[in-house]
């Protein structure tokens, strides 16, 4: 009897440990991706907010959260645009020279 | 401390006023359940291993497939690259479409993948990744 509950009791607990770390990384590349394309289109001068909306939309339909648990962040440093995306709780940073600066 | 006499043991004790072969029967009755409990937990993790592999493969293919030169093959070919990269884990299918968000075009990657482990392959776990387009 103590094995089977030893078994189940430790399995559940591995699952969703599992489940919570694989769930992390997931938002993480999903994070680096979003970052990725938003510095991308800043840089040539194509980060519409449409387009800025329709971003975080399609981060939010891959991971099936609400889109306002997306956020994404637009600075310039001269002539750099940077870029930064947070997705439940997980961050990522993309910078690129914006064209015609 | 004294020992508690386990389930099957005070079972056999009850019934036959003898407990003699029950260690067998002790594993048949919890070892065999706790080994099928542990190996479903295993399948779930990988499942959702498979899930998170599927995801980069998807979202790289998704990143290529919006590029202003992008094409869908060179989203495929990289979406497999991912894949393959790991071994033990095959890409059944990796299709590419094209749609729209709010009126901003989209491309929308879709990976299938197994692996021999995953119920011996029998199961396909998909994921997929949509990516605004640049100007074309």
């Amino acid at each position: 009897m103590e094995v089977l509950v030893v078994a189940l009791v430790g399995s559940i607990l591995v699952v969703s440990f599992a489940l919570n770390a694989f769930a992390a990384q997931k938002a993480s590349f999903a994070a680096q991706q979003l970052a990725r394309q938003g510095v991308r289109l800043a840089a040539q001068h194509q980060l519409t907010p449409p387009r800025l909306l329709a971003l975080r939309m399609a981060a939010a339909e891959g991971l099936r959260i609400a889109a306002n648990e997306v956020k994404l962040d637009l600075q310039t440093e001269g002539a750099v645009g940077v870029v930064s995306a947070t997705i439940k709780g997980q961050t990522a940073t993309a910078k690129m020279y914006l064209e015609g600066k | 401390m004294r020992n508690r006499p386990s389930t099957v043991r005070r079972l056999l004790r009850q019934t036959f006023h003898n407990d003699s072969g029950s260690a067998p029967l002790e594993f048949l009755a919890f070892g065999l359940p706790g080994v099928f409990i542990i190996l479903i937990a295993m399948q779930v993790v990988n499942s959702a291993y498979l899930g998170t592999v599927a995801y980069d493969a998807a979202a790289e293919a998704a990143w290529v497939a919006a590029l202003a030169d992008g094409t869908d093959q060179a989203a495929q070919d990289r979406g497999a690259r991912v894949v393959s990269a790991l071994s033990g884990v095959r890409a059944e299918s990796i299709s590419v479409s094209h749609g729209e968000i709010a009126g901003v075009a989209t491309s929308q990657v879709t990976v299938r993948v197994t692996s021999n482990i995953l119920g011996f392959g029998a199961f396909q776990v998909s994921q997929s990744v949509e990516a605004v387009d640049e100007t074309k």
